[in-house]
């Protein structure tokens, strides 16, 4: 696939559903690494994304993507992969199939589209769950075939929102560290996501969007770890025996809280330390204690995150 | 992209309402074969069957079964992906949104028309095999039927794309398509009553244009002149290309707001 300028910029540009706004007068322009876009639940970050790909059709402004607009698609996702939040697929697809067939799409023979999603699936970790249908994945499955998809053509860049969501610790850090491995390759990623944990973990450079607006842009280190220690992280995990998981985590230092959900299938734990909590996670599950089928960041409590971090009030249009 | 929707049209639990229809003309025809069988009924002659199946083939077949048959195909095919919420799989391809719906439109086209022609087949073979003894090998072989079974083909397969084009259309235009055919459905069957500049606008009209066999429509009917051949032709491949712009246009400003989101 050629190489283009890997720059999405969006120039003035709003989005209203009927008379509900998505997002107001955006100026931004972002470049190579990673980029977050941060903001809780409702905020315009899908929308952003969704405009960018040109899902959705901006009211106002104008959307580019490497100097191509998202009414050109023929040449847009030449150099844009997407790997959206919908979690919903061409009926009785396979894994294998919703590559290979996406690929097949872009107009490659059958023999090279055949090793690109090889190759797409294996950097996901999906080899062996490729050839049952994806509708009995689980949360975390989906969301690495989602990202196989996105990332099977090369793309210079690369769209992901909330791509963290459901995975397990090991299939989280594998995907970070996919990420990091675009990013160094001087390609564009947008990430989306309301968990400041994972922004912090992955980004060189934040956008906070609240309320349709952009409150405040710029790099995010060192944030994380002057917040570290006063305001816990919740995680919710589904797995087995969450009784068994919550007497065990309940003995560290950094978890102030566990508690089992009400169908008894998993543990919300709120942890001062989000990264010794994972290690040990993965660490209870690789000594089998219990099978993790999802670890799901539940922390809501974003607003208070942003009016620490910025030092205004949510909503303010910058 | 064919082969996939060809796989989605035929391999899923949603075809068989659409293949059972298709095939509701196969079934009464051979109810009626095991009738006449049964009571020992006198067969009829081959020119008589002709013009039964004459009848048959413009009221039941071509005015509800692929009428219903392909709305049942096309209304769905673009329609079906927003409400499976799948449609940005497409959507996120490179590839041009008019080049999507033609795909999808041929996607149909080939779905029904090897559908409904496998119907016409059979039913032809209902029709006339019983009778190669009694005339109808001459009919087939030496006669115009042949002529006739290769028409009834091929207006079937107009049909499809003529309605085709217009349920692809009313998919990607209107919330609720159901209405909108209702009233195509009246339209196209009282046809026969329309004055003839009105008849024009339809695509029954030019179906029945191209029929070998002419099929008397009752003492209410306004008669008009039968457009030739290749009009009739042209007008329906034109109503369809004109349909599918209309769709194309439609799709291009497409956004993925599924229900629920």
């Amino acid at each position: 696939m050629s190489t283009v300028a890997s720059v999405l910029l969006f120039e003035n540009v709003s989005k209203f559903y009927g008379e509900v706004l998505g997002v107001n007068r955006i100026d931004l322009a972002i470049g190579p690494g990673i980029t977050s876009l941060v903001g809780p639940n409702g905020s315009g970050k899908t929308t952003l994304m969704n405009l960018a790909t040109g899902l959705l059709r901006p009211t106002e402004g104008r959307v580019t993507v490497g100097g191509l607009s998202p009414d050109d698609p023929e040449r847009l996702f030449e150099q844009v992969g997407y790997c959206t939040q919908f979690d919903t697929y061409p009926r009785g697809i396979r894994g294998w199939d919703f590559v290979h067939l996406y690929l097949k799409l872009h107009g490659l023979a059958d023999e090279p589209a055949r090793e690109r999603a090889q190759r797409a699936i294996e950097r996901v970790g999906m080899s062996e769950a490729a050839s049952r249908r994806v509708a009995g994945y689980s949360k975390g499955m989906k969301q690495r075939i989602k990202l196989a998809q996105a990332i099977a053509h090369d793309p210079q860049v690369l769209l992901l929102d909330e791509p963290l969501n459901g995975l397990d610790p090991l299939a989280r850090s594998e995907v970070i560290e996919l990420l990091r491995s675009f990013a160094a390759a001087g390609r564009t990623i947008v990430v989306s996501s309301h968990i400041l944990h994972e922004v912090d973990e992955l980004s060189d450079r934040v956008v906070l969007v609240h309320g349709g607006y952009i409150v405040a842009e710029g790099a995010i280190e060192g944030v994380r770890d002057e917040m570290a220690g006063e305001r816990p992280l919740a995680v919710l995990v589904r797995c087995s025996r969450p009784g068994a998981l919550a007497a065990r985590v309940f003995a560290e230092d950094h978890v102030v809280e566990a508690r089992i959900d009400p169908d008894g299938r998993g543990l919300l734990v709120r942890t001062r330390s989000a990264e010794q909590f994972y290690l040990l996670l993965n660490r209870l599950a690789g000594e089998g204690l219990v099978e993790v089928e999802a670890v799901v960041p539940a922390d809501e409590d974003v607003q208070a995150v942003y009016q620490y971090l910025i030092g205004v009030p949510t909503g303010t249009a910058s | 992209m064919l082969g996939l929707e060809l796989r989605k049209t035929f391999l899923r639990p949603r075809a068989l309402p659409v293949v059972l229809v298709a095939f509701l003309p196969v079934a009464l025809l051979a109810l009626r074969m095991l009738a006449t069988r049964l009571q020992e009924l006198p067969a009829q002659g081959v020119a008589d069957v002709a013009q039964t199946y004459g009848i048959l083939f413009q009221l039941f077949f071509l005015r509800l079964v692929v009428f219903f048959g392909c709305f049942g195909i096309f209304t769905y095919l673009i329609r079906g992906e927003m409400l499976e919420r799948s449609l940005h799989f497409y959507f996120l391809a490179p590839l041009r949104r008019d080049v999507f719906v033609v795909g999808k439109y041929l996607a149909g086209v080939v779905a029904g028309g090897v559908l409904f022609g496998l119907s016409v087949v059979v039913q032809l073979a209902l029709c006339f095999l019983p009778r190669m003894t009694m005339g109808g090998r001459a009919y087939l072989l030496g006669g115009p039927g042949a002529g006739q079974a290769a028409a009834y083909l091929g207006i079937t397969l107009l049909a499809v794309a003529g309605y085709g084009a217009v349920f692809l259309a009313l998919g990607l235009t209107v919330k609720n398509p159901m209405i909108p055919a209702a009233l195509i459905l009246g339209w196209e069957w009282l046809n026969f009553l329309l004055p003839p500049a009105l008849k024009k606008i339809s695509v029954i009209h030019y179906l029945q244009s191209l029929c070998p066999v002419p099929v008397p429509h009752g003492p209410f009917a306004l008669p008009a002149e039968p457009t030739p051949a290749w009009l009739a032709l042209l007008g329906l491949l034109a109503l369809a290309g004109v349909l599918l712009v209309v769709a194309a246009r439609r799709a291009r400003h497409l956004e993925i707001l599924y229900a629920g989101d």
